[in-house]
């Protein structure tokens, strides 16, 4: 896993902030050499790589709601986008299409935008807040973002109505194992079977490494969430495809039991406009934009919807079969109320276990915990 | 401007062969032109030749439209001094691109020319590019080059059909068998720019996915018709779709609708509601589509079209 940044740009208002040198500590301390370190002026163009990270001071809205797909079942996901761009290489990844930038940037002074959160929390009581800060980044991959994350996580842990999600496919979280979570932050990893995650997320921790993570999460007071999204569907062999995803389970049921984890979901692989033409340029030894795709009204392509389904379907039996009662929530992500009903025979506000997720209701379950 | 001096001469043909380049700053293509020839046949050359340290600027096309008129013996030339060859090669676009678009190949073919005049590829990019009527870029520049990989047969067809550079550099990304194998078909079933490029898209796809050569696939295709061909590189690059339409005809069709009620999926199946309809001009034909559609709703065979969704 190689998530070396040889350059640090930082623009001048936050340079003397406790924030930005903890960040610059934490890079060089990881990675064993200091990032050559310039100073800019606020706003101004970065040009460079994944090797490059900007620190910069915080401008607009940072916590916003998931702006989820058009047509989709909305799970009332928040996110905190302080972080911006990824390390790793994966082949199906939106930012590669999304993002305008490859340079990796993050927001320093987060104090009156974390401090507007918990105000909204306290204002909201009996609302819980699922926060993300993986949208459009891998909320654990950059050790520079130690220190912040550290914070997220102190802040949440002492909001009842909260919940933070931490996404990844590092197995960077040692840095969190000697905080409290309270039960209030989530680890969640992306996961995919080893032999496709070798192929399509190059740089990453493996999944096994991601697992091993998870059980010392756990094991620290943290509860883990899996994302099994995107589904990756490279060849037309239905009996490969279902063997690689019922072993992926299988590792992820040995590492942790079905009760510590907060929630599974599953997507489809969807491609945004670019990103084909991209993949196919850039990851020449992936499969997954030659599959048969169609476009949706969102304008993303998707697998075809009976595709779509028969994946829901089967991952969602096999995790019923391996959990038994204690199957954790399993959702579906930017899917529409059809296919919910074509895959799992009901919408999430029919099932008892997904309520909380898609209600905005406080659910004991969750919020509640130690 | 480019200074110059010019001189007129009438200079015997075989001395003109033997003394000047006419391959170094060539770019015009392809070189058959009928109108020229006609016209050189009734007028002889209208335009002397354009030349510049013994290399041709300008009338490529002009002299080879004279290899079919040997009984013209001696050509009217006019030489430039002054100018060196970037100089003249500048002089002989702007000549061609003062009263024309220059086509794909020949866009691909100047660019050939200036790495002959030992050009940087970054002056090419930004100072050459626009130029050629191109926006100055590195990568453009690259693939104007890659379009030279075409066999002949395919560069004649795309400096006349004019397709989408994307379209082109599918083709030229193909190896000669495959070029050959699939221009073969193409002149044989006449396919036009947006079938070509369909038909190109999905036999890549296709020949990805199952990792076979486009040249084994093309030779398992049956060559009906334009459509049919067509319509099977289609079935084979999105057979879950083509499956969805096949049973939603078949179904459709045993809802033994009127003609004048027209059934519709969502669009690629994505949505949960059919589209219909129906034109009338009188209450009675109202009556009798109501009727009808009140009569499907009965059937097993619209339960059918209401799963595929």
């Amino acid at each position: 896993m190689n998530a070396a940044i040889s350059e640090i740009l930082i623009e001048d208002s936050i340079q003397d902030h406790p924030w930005t040198k903890a960040a610059i500590q934490a890079q060089t301390r990881h990675q064993g050499f200091t990032p050559t370190l310039s100073v800019i002026a606020e706003k101004q163009k970065v040009e460079g790589g994944k090797q490059t990270l900007l620190l910069q001071k915080s401008r607009g809205e940072l916590f916003h709601p998931c702006p989820g797909t058009q047509g989709a079942v909305c799970c009332n996901y928040f996110v905190f986008d302080f972080l911006s761009g990824c390390p790793f290489h994966c082949s199906y990844c939106y930012l590669n299409a999304y993002l305008s930038q490859t340079s990796l940037s993050m927001q320093i002074n987060l104090e009156d935008p974390v401090g507007r959160l918990v105000e909204r929390f306290r204002r909201e009581p009996q609302h819980l807040f699922r926060v993300g800060t993986g949208e459009i980044a891998d909320s654990l991959a950059l050790p520079a973002s130690d220190p912040l994350n550290r914070y997220l996580v102190e802040t949440f842990a002492n909001e009842p109505n909260t919940q933070l999600e931490l996404k990844t496919k590092s197995s960077r979280i040692d840095p969190l194992l000697d905080l409290n979570p309270k039960g209030r932050v989530v680890i969640s990893w992306s996961m995919s079977p080893p032999s496709l995650s070798q192929v399509e997320e190059q740089d990453t921790a493996t999944p096994y490494e991601r697992l091993q993570a998870a059980r010392k999460v756990y094991a620290c007071g943290y509860r883990v969430g899996f994302h099994l999204d995107p589904l990756l569907f490279a060849h037309p062999d239905w009996t490969c495809w279902e063997r690689d995803y019922e072993e992926l389970l299988q590792m992820i049921f040995q590492a942790v039991p079905p009760q510590a984890i907060a929630w599974i979901s599953l997507g489809g692989l969807r491609l945004i406009k670019g990103l084909r033409e991209s993949m196919m340029k850039n990851f020449p030894d992936s499969l997954l934009a030659y599959a048969e795709m169609l476009p949706g009204s969102d304008g993303k392509l998707r697998y075809p919807k009976p595709i779509r389904k028969r994946m829901f379907q089967t991952v969602k039996n096999m995790i019923d079969e391996m959990t038994q009662e204690k199957a954790p929530p399993v959702y579906l992500c930017m899917e529409n109320r059809e296919v919910w009903r074509g895959s799992f025979g009901n919408t999430p506000e029919q099932k008892s276990n997904l309520r909380p997720l898609f209600n905005h209701a406080l659910p004991k379950t969750i919020a509640l915990l130690p | 401007m480019l200074a110059q001096e010019r001189h007129l001469s009438f200079v015997d043909r075989a001395e003109f062969d033997r003394q000047v380049d006419r391959h170094l700053l060539a770019f015009s293509f392809p070189l058959e032109h009928a109108m020229l020839r006609e016209s050189i046949a009734r007028c002889g050359l209208a335009q002397p030749l354009l030349v510049c340290r013994n290399v041709l600027v300008c009338g490529h096309r002009r002299l080879f439209a004279l290899t079919k008129h040997p009984e013209i013996t001696k050509i009217p030339v006019l030489s430039l001094s002054g100018l060196t060859l970037p100089e003249a090669f500048e002089l002989a676009l702007a000549e061609n691109t003062a009263t024309r678009t220059l086509n794909l190949l020949e866009r691909a073919r100047a660019i050939a020319c200036l790495s002959r005049l030992q050009v940087s590829e970054n002056e090419m990019a930004q100072t050459w590019l626009p130029r050629l009527g191109s926006k100055p870029s590195n990568v453009l520049q690259a693939q104007y080059r890659d379009l030279l990989r075409l066999n002949e047969d395919w560069q004649i067809w795309v400096a006349q059909e004019n397709p989408h550079l994307k379209t082109a550099l599918l083709l030229a990304g193909l190896d000669r068998d495959t070029q050959a194998s699939l221009f073969s078909i193409t002149s044989q079933f006449h396919f036009g720019i947006n079938r070509l490029d369909e038909i190109l898209q999905n036999l890549k796809m296709i020949a990805k996915r199952e990792t076979r050569s486009i040249q084994a696939i093309l030779e398992e295709i049956p060559l009906q018709n334009a459509e049919a061909i067509r319509s099977l590189i289609h079935r084979r690059a999105f057979p879950t779709l083509t499956g969805m339409e096949e049973k939603f005809a078949l179904a459709s069709k045993n809802l033994a609708l009127p003609s004048s009620i027209d059934l519709r999926p969502p669009q690629h199946f994505e949505g949960d509601r059919l589209d219909i309809h129906f034109q009338f001009g009188s209450p009675d034909e109202l009556k009798k589509a109501a009727q009808k559609l009140l009569d499907s709703a009965e059937k097993s065979d619209l339960k059918d079209l209401l799963e595929l969704l």
